[in-house]
Formats: C-alpha cells, sequence, structure tokens
C-alpha cells in the first residue's frame, strides 16, 4: 500500500464520528450558554489522535448500539472559572467543587449528545463520569478506533472535546 | 416555600439551591438519594420536590414512586431534572408520578417557570 492511501484512509472520518462531532459542537454550545452563560468558539476537528493533554479531563463512556466515550479536556484555571460559572457563586466555593463540576458538564454533554443518537435510532447508555485531575499525565485509547479531537475557546482559555467511538464506522 | 432537593452530585445540588435562591426560595431541604430523601419527608412535607433521574440505592421513579405510595404526599408536586431526555424516559417518569420535567442543561429562568407553575394555586 502506498504512503498516499495510508495517509487518506487515516484522516478520512468515518460518518457516525462525523455525525457524533457535529452532534458534540451543537450541545456544547449550547451548554456553555445556558448552564454556564459563555460563549464558545469552535475550530475544526482532527480525526486522529491522540488526546488533548490537559489538567483536567472529565470523561463519560457509552454502551450499546454504539461503544466509545467523550471527555471535556481542560485547564485548571478553565475548570475553576467552569466551576465558579456553573455553581453562580464564589472562587472559594468554586474550588472545592471544580472535578464534579468538570463531571456535571461533561454527563450533560454526554447526556445530550445521547439524546441526539437516540433520536436518529441508536439504543445507549452512559456511565457516570470520571474525573481525572493532574499536571503531568497523558491518556490514550486504544489503536483500532474512531477518535475526535475538538478544540474550543471560551475567552482566553482553550479546550477540547474528545470523542472516541469503537466497533462503528 | 420550602423546596426539597434529591441528587447524588452535591454540585448539582448546589446549582439548583443557588439558582433557587436567586430566584427568591431560600428555604431548601437537601438529599444525597432517594433513602435520604424519604428520611427527610418523613420530618416534613416540602411545598415541592426536585429530583434527579440517575442516583444510587434507589433511582429517581423508584423513588417517586415511593413518595407516590404515601397519602400525605400523593399530591406533592414532583419536578424530575435530569439529562434523561429520550421521550421514553418521560413516560416512565410521568407513569411514575412525575409531574414535570425538566432537562439538563436547563436556565434560571426554565426552572423558575416549571417550580412556579408547580406551586401555583388553582
Amino acid at each position: 500500500m502506498s504512503s498516499a492511501a495510508t495517509k487518506a484512509v487515516a484522516i478520512d472520518a468515518p460518518p457516525m464520528v462525523e455525525v457524533m462531532v457535529a452532534s458534540l459542537v451543537d450541545v456544547t454550545k449550547e451548554i456553555f450558554s445556558t448552564m454556564l452563560d459563555r460563549t464558545v468558539e469552535f475550530g475544526a476537528p482532527t480525526f486522529a489522535g491522540p488526546q488533548p493533554t490537559a489538567n483536567v479531563v472529565a470523561t463519560v463512556g457509552y454502551a450499546g448500539t454504539l461503544s466509545g466515550y467523550i471527555s471535556l479536556c481542560v485547564s485548571k484555571e478553565a475548570a475553576l472559572e467552569i466551576a465558579q460559572a456553573l455553581l453562580g457563586s464564589s472562587a472559594e466555593e468554586a474550588h472545592e467543587h471544580v472535578r464534579d463540576a468538570a463531571g456535571e458538564m461533561a454527563n450533560m454533554i454526554a447526556g445530550s449528545v445521547r439524546t441526539n443518537m437516540t433520536d436518529r435510532g441508536e439504543q445507549l447508555g452512559i456511565s457516570t463520569p470520571i474525573v481525572t485531575v493532574g499536571t503531568d499525565f497523558s491518556t490514550a485509547a486504544l489503536r483500532d478506533v474512531s477518535q475526535a479531537v475538538v478544540p474550543f475557546k471560551m475567552g482566553p482559555h482553550n479546550l477540547f472535546a474528545y470523542l472516541v467511538l469503537q466497533g462503528r464506522k | 416555600m420550602r423546596v426539597l432537593v434529591v441528587d447524588d452530585s452535591s454540585t448539582m445540588r448546589r446549582i439548583i439551591v443557588n439558582t433557587l435562591k436567586k430566584l427568591g426560595h431560600e428555604d431548601t431541604v437537601e438529599a444525597g438519594d432517594g433513602k435520604e430523601a424519604l428520611r427527610a419527608l418523613a420530618a416534613g412535607v416540602p411545598d415541592v420536590i426536585v429530583t434527579d433521574w440517575n442516583m444510587p440505592e434507589m433511582n429517581g421513579p423508584q423513588f417517586v414512586e415511593a413518595v407516590r405510595s404515601q397519602p400525605q404526599l400523593a399530591k406533592t408536586p414532583v419536578l424530575m431534572v435530569t439529562t434523561q431526555a429520550a421521550k421514553e424516559d418521560v413516560i416512565v417518569a410521568l407513569q411514575a408520578g412525575v409531574n414535570d420535567y425538566l432537562i439538563k442543561p436547563f436556565t434560571p429562568e426554565a426552572l423558575k417557570e416549571k417550580i412556579n407553575s408547580l406551586t401555583r394555586k388553582p
């Protein structure tokens, strides 16, 4: 196989991933606007890994006719701003809720994407959120999955949504 | 007006309680799951119950069925706030005895409208 053919396979997004990315962008805009009163601007998605590095990674899994997960990847500064806006509280109170706030945002994003996929005939369950916090770590999906990195900005902060889909093209 | 807020996420309880306070509803009681909520209800009947769906021990519909099985709570308004937005989910919740349904994400105005609608005297 030529290198060009190999490259074409690597960058061509499977349709279901494209469908879910479109849903992911729509629901993330709505959730940041509704729950945080923040406008977010999306960049172009890329359909290859690795998962972006971040201080706070909130992940919600899918199981059913589709299998995979969505992660919300943010810096600790962005996570604190999200917590403060979500709770409508002081920075001091928000600090205690940074992990759970990121988890709730990921839960709402994944839940809303699930609803959109259910409307398309998929049968999906979602997991409880898992939130990883740290300063020097990386996470990676298995090799044979479809994935998408979706960058977006909230004010000065660079955030990412990361989608992994297994077993469906 | 007293509001019982039932959610296993302390952060989501805080979001709802803070929103209710901004709307003028200062008298709130919190519970982390359905069983804790039933204990709170044994101590006093609130004007409205706001509950999540996905909770350990006893999920939202199971909790609402338990509420409705008690005669003194048969007419207490229940609002379910959840990400479970499929039509089938709404039907399950309504059959369990939920009065109204609010899908996350929600605006403070949407919560206000639902609470006011549920507590409005005929």
